[in-house]
């Protein structure tokens, strides 16, 4: 498997950390209620189909990245970097 | 035996061989195997399960039968497939699973009892009375199966793990890989070109068929000689591409060092290459397939391509009389090779009916094989046609029940292969594998001129997909000859017939699967274990197929496949776990201070990927608690020195540090002064601790984080995702600095002594009070001297750059002998910590929480951070909560035990009273007793009172007494003083 | 007055020579520039004054006069060869770091083929340039990948694992240069 890190190019997945949904991106305020927080902690669809990612390329330039990726097809999308998500 | 004046070996060149004890000579350009049917070594093996007589089958990487041991020099390679081992000078090969001799095999008694022996045998036969089968049934069921033994001494070979990258790789240099690679080449492409066999041609080193008016051997040299001539080519020989992954990415094993008889110094063995490939051509021709008719697995009966191979490429022939019986078109080319090169052709039996040819041997249309004879060598077959039998005699025959494309690759992203009724095969889904196109036979194009046709076609795509310009290229001319096929797989009949030949499963064993409701292809695979010898079944699978689909009254296509996994060859567990054995498994993080500390005689112990002294004996101590005991009693009364560079340390600059710390730590570094130093908790987003450690303010916009050495990595994986992630806002940046100072640990109440007589400036109370934090001067050199201390004692950590740190601690080794000191290791840290309640990753070890350890009330009201909201979840605070407390043990000679739980003493001791665990524990040398800290639910309520101990592991039972958790100067008058 | 000496990590310099290809240690400063933001015209030109060289782009070195200077991450650019000056500290992120990393030239006409037995990066020739540099996994260690000339290559891991280092490149050394024999 390969990412394609914005930064550094097609690099192999051994130099990633697997973070988890990008659902981390959006923390809830500190005052959000238990469902919110329980959301963005816990909750996680299992979906066949198109999803958003963070991986964080460890092991090379140290950049938080979206991968949006088919999870059933293995296909990479795209790749942005975190800090530049919703830019 | 060998023909004069055929083939494509070296005559000139003599190679010496010794197989089954017995001294042969083949050809420079043999393979093992051809060099045994040039001696007439027909017999090469027995199979797995009835011990049967066997020979071998094929010339290719398929190879069921032909397995043999392989011994050079120390090693011995079970399992090797003669048909792919190069013969060198010198081999030295031994059949397998046979005893006491190949020609008399004491285990071929299992051959008469194959009634009992059928497919599912063991599930039936080994379940009562069930206690035997583990005594019983299994070792003698291990004893009698199995292909070759096992090498059990260390293996000194070396293999190899190595990374390629192309814009176009081509699997296969048969026609169709030539033609591409070719193509994809003058293109001016960056292109790897991979073949499993020494030469390139594929089938053109086989055949006779000429290619633009030569042989088809010198087309491809040819190619070959253009390729190699490119600087945008590379050639890969020996290598089987293995496996297909994502992006791209494909396994392929190199044999290396194979067909050399010493390995020169250096040189592995074999080498597993990861190939990155922006695009793919699949070329990996087609793989023939047998006729299952009774007894149809006698030595001497093979592949008709294997056949012709050995004719061809080795001017080797199978026999003196050969016959060959076949189903399609192909199957005659290996008769006129044979009538042409002289050797006699007893018959030509064709399935299909209404072949008219004519040629100097009999051809039988319509007719088929039912029965052969000739235990260790095949003497005679018999043949039905026209309704009647006959025998023929025959030393060897060849068999074709046609061509599978070799689509095993196509298959491994789950795409499934589509049936062609026409070819009777099945051929690879398009696009299965994203990137890759196939050509050729693979593609299920089984005539040359189309083949090669198809080749430069697939690479003109791939190279426009490219966006390159393809050359064009005039396609050559083949001898073409068109494949015709009518489907024929079992000829029914009385006697057994063999599918998988190397786990002995026959027609009928298919047929049983069937009958008892193993229906689906996947159940009768593991019923009668089809498919699942080393072969993955590539002689033998789509005939089972439609042997199944016949027994069930279903079509093959409804039938469906067993699914294709890698590798498609076998790969040793050596070269897929290259570059890890020994050395290779871990890199080895050592400190400036490793190599005095060897010289010290520290035995080393491993925390992470670092190598820490565990402690320093001294003469006359015989036991690590003898040196442990006396470094902390040396800490305790005079001065220690330990070396703490492994603590992860983070240098964080810029004007949003303090308000990127604050949300990091749960207690606030704003309001911290510069000069000073501050202990800090960090918790995950899910409340619970995840490190824990000093930062030091160094100037208003610039801090110096430290993490524990456990949680070094993770932390600074966490800063990036918190300020990337979640506050890209901040302005600052942070590098790690962990390596770049050595950094030292001075503790005990003469450490500012030992101190003072190596700074330039001395240090008192008010240039350096307690959690204070200088620049200081050793000699010439500026280091960062801390006043903090895990021991309890007034103590310091002083660092320097990194290239100091050898120095710098022998010099504070030799300062604090002077005042009674020395160093101390990793247990006298321990030891000191527990005694002074301070934790580690033993406590703070993922599930615990701020209020576990005692530290909710650090968690700052003021402001936010990481996991504060989830921490205040009433789950994570509250009476039901295991707190951190001490233990102590009521008679002090008794034991604790890290990991043993508690219990009320009154309670039976299992997991539904279960009130914590010990998390540490330790000798105390300043408090005469056994000490430990462990996790007990309400504990902090419950001191003064007692719990039991139990470790069930090793049956310990301690009363302890619940106490505080530090046991040492509680009001830390030592610290600050 | 007490004199502490420097030591390199392996105590003597590393200096090894396998068939075609040399490895030598590189004796050199090394500090990074942090900037999270914009990178300021000011800093730009300050950087200008204090190296002579523009900032790098991403995956670019760049050398002149002994000085290098570095994309080093996401967020970081290196300078080597000099102390940069407390102008430059004023207004971005500076930290020595010469301690930190074992820095080595490996060097050859198979050197290329060295490294592609001990990372996963690209190391074609006509992919991987001279000017260019990498940062990625070198047998499990974070590793700093530079070509500096066309058969030059400049490594760099964290200190601590010199040996590892030195064990990993000596056996694919090993390999290749029995192969180039073999050949």
């Amino acid at each position: 498997m390969r990412i394609e890190c914005p930064l550094c190019g097609s690099r192999d997945r051994r130099e990633f950390y697997y973070q988890g949904h990008a659902t981390a991106l959006d923390r809830p305020k500190p005052e959000a209620t238990p469902e919110i927080w329980d959301d963005y902690l816990h909750n996680r669809e299992n979906l066949a189909g198109i999803t958003e990612d963070l991986w964080h390329h460890e092991h090379g330039c140290g950049a938080w990245l979206v991968v949006k990726r088919n999870t059933i097809s293995h296909e990479i999308l795209s790749v942005w970097l975190a800090k530049e998500n919703g830019l | 035996m060998r023909l004069p004046d055929k083939g494509l070996v070296d005559r000139d060149h003599v190679l010496n061989f010794q197989f089954n004890g017995r001294s042969l000579k083949g050809f420079s350009g043999d393979t093992l195997a051809s060099a045994l049917l040039a001696n007439d070594e027909i017999l090469v093996g027995r199979s797995f399960k009835y011990h049967r007589p066997r020979g071998i089958m094929t010339s290719g990487s398929e190879e069921p039968n032909a397995l043999v041991t392989v011994s050079r020099g120390q090693s011995n390679e079970p399992n090797t497939r003669a048909t792919v081992q190069l013969l060198y000078e010198g081999l030295v090969a031994q059949p397998q699973n046979a005893w006491p001799s190949l020609k008399f095999d004491a285990l071929g008694i299992n051959d008469y009892l194959s009634n009992f022996l059928a497919a599912g045998f063991y599930y039936k036969t080994f379940m009562w009375p069930p206690p035997f089968w583990e005594w019983l049934y299994e070792p003698l069921i291990r004893r009698a199966a199995g292909l070759g033994t096992l090498d059990m001494a260390y293996d000194h070979d070396l293999y190899e793990k190595a990374y390629a990258h192309c814009d176009v790789l081509i699997i296969g240099a048969g026609p169709s890989g030539l033609m591409a690679a070719l193509t994809v080449a003058r293109a001016g492409v960056d292109v790897i070109l991979v073949d499993e066999n020494n030469l390139l041609g594929g089938r053109l080193l086989s055949e006779v068929e000429e290619i633009d008016n030569v042989p088809g051997h010198i087309w491809a040299a040819d190619v070959t000689a253009e390729l190699e001539g490119l600087s945008n080519v590379t050639i890969m020989t020996n290598t089987a591409v293995t496996g297909a992954y994502d992006q791209g990415t494909y396994g392929a094993l190199e044999r290396v060092g194979h067909h050399l008889s010493v390995l020169p110094e250096g040189l592995p063995l074999e080498t597993f290459w990861r190939i990155s490939a922006r695009r793919t051509i699949l070329c990996a021709g087609a793989l023939e397939r047998q006729i299952a008719f009774p007894n149809n697995d006698r030595p001497g009966i093979m592949t008709a391509s294997g056949m012709r191979s050995y004719l061809n490429q080795y001017g080797v022939s199978a026999g003196k009389k050969v016959a060959i019986f076949g189903n399609n078109s192909d199957a005659h080319r290996t008769a006129r090779d044979f009538a042409n090169s002289g050797v006699e052709v007893v018959a030509m039996i064709d399935s299909r009916p209404g072949v008219s040819k004519t040629a100097n041997y009999p051809i039988y249309s319509g007719a088929r094989v039912v029965g052969t004879s000739g235990r260790l060598g095949l003497r005679k077959i018999i043949i039905e046609h026209d309704g009647k039998t006959k025998a023929l005699e025959c030393d060897a025959l060849g068999v074709s029940g046609g061509w599978n494309p070799t689509v095993h690759l196509t298959c491994h992203m789950n795409g499934r292969p589509v049936w062609d009724p026409k070819l009777a095969s099945f051929l690879p889904k398009e696009g299965a594998i994203p990137g890759m196109m196939v050509a050729g036979s693979a593609a299920g194009t089984m005539d040359t001129d189309g083949v090669l046709a198809e080749g430069y076609e697939v690479a003109r795509i791939t190279v426009k997909d490219l966006g390159k310009l393809a050359p064009n290229i005039n396609l050559p001319k083949s001898d073409n000859s068109p494949y015709e096929i009518t489907p024929f797989w079992d000829v029914g009949g009385a006697g057994r017939a063999w599918l998988d030949f190397q786990n002995d499963v026959t027609t009928k064993d298919i047929k049983q699967a069937a009958q008892e409701n193993f229906r689906s292809v996947e159940h009768m695979k593991r019923y009668t274990t089809q498919g699942m010898a080393t072969d993955q079944g590539k002689n033998s699978n789509v005939a089972a197929l439609a042997v199944l689909a016949d027994a069930t009254g279903r079509g093959i296509p409804e039938t469906g496949t067993t699914t294709f996994r890698p590798p498609y060859v076998p790969i040793a567990m050596g070269a897929l776990g290259a570059g890890g054995s020994g050395k290779g498994f871990a890199p080895e993080r050592f400190l400036s201070s490793h190599m005095a500390t060897e010289e010290l005689g520290a035995p080393m112990i491993e925390a992470g990927l670092w190598y820490r002294p565990s402690y320093f004996p001294q003469i006359g101590e015989t036991h690590w608690r003898q040196s442990c005991d006396r470094e902390v009693e040396m800490v305790r009364s005079k001065v220690g020195v330990c070396d703490v560079s492994t603590l992860g340390k983070i240098d964080i600059q810029g004007k949003d540090a303090a308000e990127f710390l604050d949300l990091l730590y749960i207690n606030s570094f704003a309001s911290l002064k510069v000069g000073r130093v501050r202990y800090g908790l960090m918790l995950r987003e899910d409340g619970h601790v995840m490190d824990d450690g000093t930062c030091a303010r160094l100037d208003d916009n610039h801090y110096l984080m430290t993490t524990t050495t456990a949680a070094a990595g993770q932390v600074m994986r966490h800063m990036d995702f918190v300020h990337q992630v979640l506050r890209p806002d901040l302005d600052l940046t942070f590098v790690s600095v962990t390596e770049q100072w050595a950094q030292f640990a001075v503790a005990g109440p003469n450490s500012r002594e030992a101190l003072n007589s190596i700074l330039v400036n001395n240090i008192n109370d008010e240039t350096l009070p307690y959690m204070g934090c200088n620049e200081v001067q050793i000699g010439d050199v500026t280091g960062r001297l801390f006043r903090i201390s895990f021991s309890g004692e007034h103590a310091y950590e002083l660092a320097v750059p990194s290239r100091f740190g050898d120095s710098l601690f022998r010099l504070l080794l030799e300062k604090t002998q002077k005042l009674g000191g020395g160093p101390y290791g990793m247990e006298a840290l321990n030891t000191l910590r527990i005694e002074k309640g301070f934790i580690t990753h033993a406590e703070i070890h993922g599930r615990t929480t701020a209020f576990d350890i005692g530290m909710m009330r650090m968690i700052s009201e003021k402001k936010d951070c990481i996991g504060k909201v989830m921490a205040a979840r009433p789950g994570m605070v509250g009476e039901h909560r295991e707190q951190l407390v001490g233990l102590r043990p009521v008679d002090p000679v008794k034991e604790i035990v890290s990991g043993a739980h508690l219990f009320e003493i009154d309670d039976i001791s299992e997991r539904k009273n279960d009130q914590g665990y010990v998390t540490s524990m330790c000798y105390s040398p300043s408090t005469k007793s056994v000490i430990a800290q462990a996790f007990l639910r309400n504990g902090r309520a419950r001191i003064g009172s007692k719990v039991k101990m139990v470790d069930h592991l090793n049956g310990v039972e301690t009363i302890c007494e619940v106490c505080n958790l530090v046991f040492f100067d509680p009001d830390g008058g030592r610290l600050r003083g | 007055m007490v004199d502490l000496i420097a030591v390199n990590p392996m105590r003597g310099a590393i200096s090894l020579k396998i068939g075609t290809v040399a490895v030598e240690e590189v004796q050199t400063s090394l500090f990074t520039v942090g900037v999270h933001k914009e990178i300021s015209k000011k800093l730009l030109n300050t950087m200008k004054s204090v190296t002579g060289m523009d900032w790098p782009n991403v995956c670019q070195i760049k050398s002149k006069d002994n000085i290098s200077l570095m994309w080093f991450d996401h967020t970081h650019v290196a300078i080597m060869g000099i102390t940069p000056t407390l102008q430059l500290k004023k207004i971005a992120a500076v930290t020595d770091v010469s301690d930190a990393w074992l820095i080595i030239d490996i060097d050859g006409i198979d050197a290329r083929k060295v490294l592609s037995r001990v990372t996963p990066t690209d190391m074609r020739e006509q992919r991987f340039k001279t000017g260019m540099t990498q940062r990625g996994d070198l047998m499990h260690m974070q590793a700093s990948i530079s070509c500096i000339e066309e058969h030059r290559f400049r490594i760099m891991v964290f200190r601590s694992m010199a040996q590892t280092l030195v064990h990993e490149l000596t056996i694919a050394m090993k390999s290749v240069a029995a192969r180039t024999r073999e050949a």
